[in-house]
């Protein structure tokens, strides 16, 4: 059974890393037991996490997918009762997700990647999603405290966090 | 908006009223609370084709580092380029109803400049009021807005008789649309309860099958007495239209002025 999972997600959301943590784990054979699912065939290509395992390694994060680099991690793993599932990772800068919303146009290679993924996780941090203040929860004497806001953002006419995501899976339905 | 008259009866709100009534900060609160995880009761957010457009009318109610004040949203224009104001700008809603989650209500308001409104009650078939003319006949739904602050002050008198002639011409030929008033600017002190009393008291002689009055300000301090309200008209509005008629006619949409209808970037309109 092959399965194809696109993460989803803008910059600085960790869907790299992700895959790399899932691959460190997966290749530890002291904690196999630990683990519903083990690697069977390993990737044949690590070129695109390769420097986020060494990183790992080391105990530390590594820097960001540059954009414009696409690459596919892919290998196979099989749960306990040896059902083998392929996985296909698409690995791409979370830059692309923002000009999909940002422009308003599925380039092909993405239309691709959206129709053959047989799941997508969708990665969202919280902690990097400014509250929003508006008249909602802020009265106007409040402003003198108010904590820096993301003005370039609003006067270039982006999107709230909020309406980011709802457009982006709106645009992917 | 062919889309989503292949999916769904598109109801249409027509919001109406003077200039600087409020209508579009309206529009903006009920995003800004909609944004912050509220709902309309009895009915659920599922979407909209027109979120930059909420976010830009939205974004003037959000607070800026710059900025000591929040801006009201800018003054809708009256020319709105190609179409020639003949189209309101459109803000969409996709809504779940909580009694039929299976159903989807695509709900669009109408955003039109309070010149339109005036020209009409001059003239009803003046070119001028050609989009008021549009957002009366296509909407199902009305909100009327009434500008507290501008009828107990020095203005009162035009401003009672502009919206007692807006309410008559919105109430001829009404049918059973809902009808809803919308006081505006209600955190300003009500200086003159009897002024007020009586425009209600004329709205409501040989009123609209379903009429009813809310309060509504962007006003923190009253936040919990009138941020709700604006959630409420809304539901009010739906609930009162599924009662009516399931079969709500849909909107023709003017071949012409297809493209434009949306109001994706307020640009378009302004």
């Amino acid at each position: 059974m092959a399965h194809q999972l696109l993460i989803l997600g803008g910059p600085h959301v960790g869907k790299t890393h992700y895959v790399g943590q899932l691959y460190l784990r997966l290749t530890d054979k002291r904690r196999a037991a630990q683990y519903a699912l083990q690697m069977t065939v390993p990737p044949t290509d690590l070129t695109a996490i390769n420097h986020i395992i060494q990183r790992l390694r080391e105990g530390r994060s590594a820097g960001h997918t540059p954009s414009g680099f696409n690459e596919v991690i892919s290998f196979t793993v099989a749960d306990r009762q040896g059902q083998q599932v392929a996985l296909t990772f698409p690995d791409y800068a979370g830059e692309q997700v923002q000009s999909l919303v940002r422009n308003y146009l599925i380039p092909p290679r993405w239309q691709e990647m959206i129709s053959q993924a047989n799941e997508w996780l969708l990665f969202i941090r919280p902690d990097e999603i400014k509250p929003l203040e508006d008249v909602t929860n802020r009265s106007r004497s409040h402003l003198v405290e108010q904590r820096p806001r993301a003005k370039e953002a609003l006067a270039q006419g982006e999107l709230s966090a909020p309406a980011f995501y709802i457009e982006l899976l709106q645009m992917l339905r | 908006m062919r889309l989503l008259k292949a999916r769904s009866q598109v109801v249409c709100i027509g919001l109406v009223g003077a200039d600087n009534a409020g209508k579009t900060t309206f529009l903006a609160l009920l995003y800004a609370l909609l944004r912050q995880g509220q709902a309309i009761p009895g009915y659920r957010f599922a979407g909209s084709c027109t979120l930059p457009g909420w976010e830009a009318i939205a974004s003037s109610l959000t607070f800026r580092e710059d900025r000591t004040d929040i801006q009201f949203p800018p003054h809708t224009s009256r020319s709105t380029g190609r179409d020639e104001g003949r189209v309101p700008g459109l803000l969409h809603l996709v809504l779940r109803p909580d009694d039929a989650p299976a159903a989807v209500l695509d709900v669009v308001f109408t955003d039109a400049p309070g010149e339109w409104f005036t020209n009409w009650v001059v003239r009803h078939e003046a070119d001028a009021a050609a989009g008021a003319r549009w957002v009366y006949q296509q909407s199902r739904a009305f909100l009327l807005f009434a500008d507290r602050e501008r009828l107990t002050g020095s203005q009162r008198g035009p401003a009672r008789g502009e919206l007692m002639d807006l309410a008559d011409r919105l109430k001829h030929g009404l049918g059973t649309r809902p009808l809803g008033l919308m006081w505006t600017k209600a955190d300003l002190p009500n200086e003159r309860p009897q002024f007020l009393e009586d425009i209600s008291q004329h709205l409501q002689h040989d009123a609209a099958r379903h009429y009813r009055e809310f309060e509504v300000s962007v006003e923190l301090s009253g936040a919990a007495q009138w941020h709700p309200q604006v959630l409420a008209s809304v539901a009010w509005l739906l609930d009162t239209l599924r009662r009516e008629s399931g079969t709500p006619p849909p909107v023709p949409v003017p071949a012409a002025t297809e493209q434009d209808l949306f109001l994706l970037r307020r640009q378009i309109i302004c």
